[in-house]
């Protein structure tokens, strides 16, 4: 049903995240964020902006709950990050995919083994793991590298393998950051249209990157920018390139 | 439903059981010294139990020295032995006189040797004399008085020898008890090292995987996700090391009963019901000593609150 959604009904709906007064500084009098205040619907798609060191990452690392803010509130679904008690921050990560800078690929690990990690934790069974796990590599063309260890991979194949990871479980909140930085056009098309096909699933993505390229090939992206520690919303752009959500 | 539910359970044991085995494999060095001093610590415990059941056995021949026997001369005839019989028992403090012809303390000394017993049938005469049993009241006499009669016994015609095994239970407890304190110690030392060993070298099994670790509560694992592998390789290696204990101590006692005199030999516990229990107690005591390494292990790396429990900074301080 939630595919059926309208964009008007979604702004209705209780945001997924609200962030309120948030401040994080890692070095004393240097904030990274300063009094962030936003709110993300489910579904919605966001792309944030802005040059490296700006504080993209540490952003990301909020929302996941790795890194506790300085001072303000991050709720999910109305409950706050900070006042999770231990038992529900696992449950709360199994909801989220996220795919990092560095990716945090196992190496010695085969795809299939690092693709099915997230399932696993999650105790689904065999059959099912073998399903989903075959059906995403299969979507991002990495079929052919199941059972290849992670370390013998070209880059972009590496990429494909941490992108396939976040999605495979159909997380509700699906973190990016530079998720396109090593990949060439044609991957970054099957890329697009996989992160479209979940979004129409209900999935809110927030993607992080330096530059604003990708943003051009989704349809109805909301933009932000981070800049001197404040994130600002900018305008919706006019004419997407492609329209990576596919018409139902 | 139930299938479903078993096989689901099932094939998550599996899932632990093979990152348990990896684990073990991932550091072999660190392995096989848990798996040495566990399977030591458990020979010695092993070792204790032997040395109870032997003790065992021959309390019954203890418990008697511990009252009198007065040794005749070969063939002296059982009217002698029920006089000095008869007289000792109008004596106050004692309870019983036993005379034991030679017939019967030859079938007692087969019944003792048990499955060597053929060796005392095939000699052709019988070598054992016959014997007197005193046995002491309740109210024993003073030991003064025990050692006078016992003096005058050994005056009376036809007596060989008058044992009086008190006094040598009494040297020989006097000369055990520091041996028994001495291995109580050393026992209790020995599971203190294996446990430590288990505490490093689970810790060590951490920094190595601590970068899977790391991406793995990222991903969303609970602490059991993480413990329940180390627990299972923690019962497989103290398990392991229970069942190497038991075969070596096996070897030991069987070289053990050849060397040793037969009487002895004879009250060393090696049968099947022995070997059952040794092994189950062994396997017990190494799964219990490395799941306790373990669990102190464990319990230093999951003993943040909020948000530190499952977050990367858990596993920054090893190196």
């Amino acid at each position: 049903m939630a595919s059926t959604i309208s964009l008007s009904d979604r702004r209705q709906a209780p945001p997924l995240i609200q962030c309120l007064s948030l401040f994080k500084s890692y070095v004393k009098g240097r904030d990274v964020l300063r009094d962030v205040s936003f709110e993300v619907n489910k579904r919605d798609f966001i792309f944030l902006t802005g040059p490296g060191g700006a504080g993209k990452t540490t952003f990301l690392k909020l929302l996941l709950g790795i890194e506790p803010p300085d001072r303000g509130h991050i709720l999910f679904e109305g409950q706050s990050l900070q006042r999770m008690s231990p038992k529900d921050i696992p449950p709360f990560r199994r909801r989220t995919g996220v795919v990092f800078q560095d990716l945090k690929l196992l190496a010695h690990r085969t795809v299939y083994e690092n693709v099915a990690l997230p399932l696993d934790i999650a105790g689904m069974s065999g059959a099912l793991v073998k399903n989903k796990v075959l059906n995403v590599l299969r979507l991002l063309g990495l079929d052919h590298k199941t059972g290849s260890k992670c370390d013998r991979l070209s880059t972009t194949e590496q990429q494909l393998t941490a992108i396939a990871r976040a999605v495979v479980n159909d997380p509700v909140l699906l973190l990016m950051d530079e998720p396109a930085g090593k990949i060439d056009e044609e991957t970054l098309c099957r890329v697009i249209e996989l992160i479209g096909s979940i979004q129409v699933r209900g999935t809110t993505v927030i993607v992080a990157s330096r530059e604003g390229g990708l943003r051009e090939h989704i349809h109805d992206a909301r933009s932000w920018t981070i800049r001197d520690g404040r994130v600002l919303e900018q305008e919706p752009l006019p004419q997407p390139k492609r329209r990576a959500v596919p018409k139902q | 439903m139930k299938g479903m539910i078993a096989r689901m359970l099932l094939e998550r044991f599996t899932g632990y059981s093979k990152r348990a085995w990896e684990n073990t494999c991932r550091d072999p060095f660190g392995t096989s010294i848990t798996l040495v001093v566990l399977t030591v610590c458990l020979m010695l415990l092993g070792s204790s139990y032997m040395a109870f059941r032997t003790g065992r056995n021959l309390l019954p021949s203890w418990a008697m020295g511990r009252n009198a026997v007065v040794y005749f001369k070969s063939m002296t005839p059982a009217q002698d032995l029920e006089v000095l019989a008869k007289e000792l028992r109008q004596r106050q403090g004692i309870e019983q006189v036993i005379v034991v012809g030679s017939e019967e303390a030859k079938a007692r000394l087969e019944r003792q040797l048990g499955e060597w017993k053929d060796i005392v049938a095939s000699i052709p005469e019988n070598p054992l004399p016959p014997s007197l049993e005193i046995a002491w009241g309740a109210r024993s006499p003073a030991p003064g008085d025990v050692e006078a009669l016992l003096e005058k016994v050994r005056q009376f015609p036809k007596v060989e020898e008058v044992f009086h095994g008190k006094s040598w239970a009494d040297k020989l407890e006097f000369f055990l008890g520091p041996v028994r304190l001495l291995w109580q110690w050393g026992t209790g030392l020995m599971a203190l090292v294996a446990v430590l060993t288990v505490f490093n070298s689970t810790r060590l099994v951490l920094a190595i995987r601590r970068e899977e670790l790391e991406i793995c509560n990222i991903l969303g694992a609970t602490p059991f996700f993480t413990k329940a592998p180390l627990y299972i390789g923690s019962f497989l290696l103290g398990s392991t090391s229970g069942v190497l204990a038991t075969g070596l101590m096996a070897f030991v006692v069987y070289s053990l009963k050849k060397t040793l005199p037969i009487p002895m030999a004879a009250a060393l516990p090696w049968n099947g019901a022995d070997v059952v229990l040794l092994t189950m107690e062994l396997v017990c005591c190494g799964v219990g000593l490395s799941a306790l390494g373990s669990w102190l292990a464990l319990k230093r790396v999951f003993s943040g609150d909020g948000l530190r429990v499952a977050s990367v900074g858990d596993y920054a301080q090893y190196p």
